[in-house]
């Protein structure tokens, strides 16, 4: 994966191999969880209560504005979808801030799945499923790293 | 308006009793460890206005303090900046300033 920055400072993404298709099936299982309605940790840490401590201001809150989060989210995510190549290719990046929020979406639901903490390695080597699925969150932490310096250099 | 609010003028007015009652509430970003530090940043700097030195503090104290409170203001200014938090991702709550 390369970051490529145009002339007039748009931003694209270069996929190899099978780095769209794996995107792809993760922003695929975030818009399965999306809409879900059943209580599950990654839709708590997606749309998170809005006050610690007073169940009343946090009901409030998510009467108010659960649903156009759900929204908003999946239009992050489609836009994404919609801009991956099919196999190895560029993706025009129309909307950055989308793909960082999406990115960082993908990550939350990884990082509630594996447990990350502050303290988490990528792993030396990969044996198991677990070890595949870090692999790919610290992938998509880099990428989504250096996406955020592009988009502060090109703007 | 409140109505503890003195009409007349007073010769050495308490600020910050003044801030307090016009911006009753806050919102507050927690830490959390998926969330990196670039991007907190420029959710800060995008989303508030912020300056990159402002921002950067403000995600500084998220990560070494656990919390940092990113905005003042109404009740219903706070509901807005949450929403907009939570849709970026950054896990934030509002809550009474006190």
């Amino acid at each position: 994966m390369a970051i490529l920055t145009e002339v007039d400072g748009r931003l694209q993404l270069d996929f190899a191999d099978a780095e769209a298709a794996v995107l792809g099936d993760l922003l695929d299982r975030v818009a399965s969880l999306l809409s879900e309605t059943d209580d599950n940790p990654v839709l708590a840490r997606l749309l998170p209560d809005a006050h610690r401590d007073d169940p009343e201001v946090a009901v409030a809150h998510r009467e108010l504005t659960e649903a156009s989060l759900r929204q908003d989210k999946r239009a992050d995510i489609d836009a994404v979808l919609a801009a991956l190549p099919a196999g190895e290719g560029k993706a025009e990046l129309v909307d950055p801030d989308a793909w960082l929020r999406a990115l960082n979406d993908v990550r939350l639901m990884l990082g509630v799945q594996l447990g990350i903490t502050e303290d988490a390695e990528p792993p030396r080597r990969v044996r198991d499923q677990r070890d595949l699925q870090l692999s790919v969150y610290f992938w998509l932490t880099a990428v989504q790293d250096c996406l955020v310096e592009a988009v502060l250099s090109a703007g | 308006m409140d109505s503890t609010l003195a009409p007349e003028r007073v010769a050495d007015p308490d600020v910050d009793e003044n801030v307090e009652a016009v911006l009753p509430w806050i919102t507050i970003v927690w830490n959390d460890p998926v969330n990196l530090m670039s991007y907190v940043t420029y959710v800060f700097q995008k989303l508030f206005g912020y300056d990159r030195a402002k921002a950067t503090t403000l995600m500084l104290d998220v990560h070494h303090k656990g919390k940092a409170v990113v905005s003042h203001g109404s009740r219903e200014r706070m509901e807005h900046d949450v929403a907009r938090l939570h849709a970026s991702g950054l896990w934030a709550t509002l809550q009474r300033d006190r």
